[in-house]
């Protein structure tokens, strides 16, 4: 079963789904597809999470005593990280719908690992921002 | 067929085995799922649209293209549960997920931000 109507273009495997690559194997069970829709729409909205948190800091917190760009320094990574994820999440739900297809084995991901390093990096940055800032005001 | 769709919609679309309407409660979970995803697009606009009006009613407008998907395209046509069928829907979020990371990326370097 075949929904391409270009089955002979060759694209970019991960960031063209209707390419040849993709189209091998088999329609999986419908409930696997949804799950993994699902997955890429939850991690769609960790995106938006963390677009949401990254506006909140620069925008509505008060600026850190003696540090200026100190709102930005948290808050721009956050956001960044928040495409970061959208793309990954993406070409993750491309991966995981060629391994059903195949009847493969799930790829493993990275997203996990990205959003583990730089939100415990982010909350390093933001422990030393409060306590330098804290010295500053006294 | 138990879902919330129309009734008179759903008579009309009826194929005869109704495993292929209704693959268990997975295209219900979708469907909300799709629904919290445009909810939170919706906020996350309207929180744009404090800061910087325009590239709030810029992504408001994005976030109804969301709804539209959410509730018409997504879940409940019961010829679209092949996954390339999907896949225009999931590229169009992914899409306007990244564009709202840009835009929130613009007000957050550019906008002034609360005074002290």
């Amino acid at each position: 079963m075949r929904h391409s109507r270009r089955p002979g273009r060759r694209g970019v495997r991960a960031l063209e789904p209707r390419g040849p690559a993709v189209e091998e194997g088999t329609e999986p069970d419908p409930r696997f597809t949804f799950a993994n829709e699902r997955t890429f729409l939850a991690w769609c909205r960790t995106a938006l999470a963390l677009v949401a948190a990254g506006l909140a800091i620069t925008q509505l917190l008060p600026p850190f005593a003696g540090t200026p760009w100190g709102r930005r320094a948290i808050g721009v990574p956050l956001i960044a990280l928040g495409a970061l994820v959208a793309a990954v999440g993406y070409v993750d739900w491309g991966r995981n719908q060629h391994a059903l297809r195949l009847g493969r084995p799930l790829p493993r991901t990275v997203l996990p690992l990205i959003l583990t390093l730089v939100v415990a990096a982010e909350c390093v940055l933001a422990a030393v921002l409060v306590l330098s800032s804290g010295r500053a005001a006294r | 067929m138990t879902g919330p769709e129309r009734p008179e919609r759903a008579r009309r679309r009826a194929p005869e085995d109704v495993e292929d309407l209704d693959p268990g409660r997975a295209r219900e979970r979708t469907h909300l799922a799709w629904r919290r995803t445009a909810s939170s697009f919706t906020a996350v606009s309207a929180a744009v649209a404090k800061f910087d009006p325009a590239g709030g009613v810029a992504l408001l407008v994005m976030a109804a293209g969301v709804w539209t998907i959410a509730t018409r395209h997504a879940a409940w046509r019961p010829d679209c549960t092949g996954a390339w069928a999907r896949g225009r829907a999931v590229r169009t979020i992914a899409l306007i997920t990244g564009l709202t990371a840009l835009i929130s990326l613009l007000v957050a370097v550019f906008a002034e931000g609360r005074p002290s």
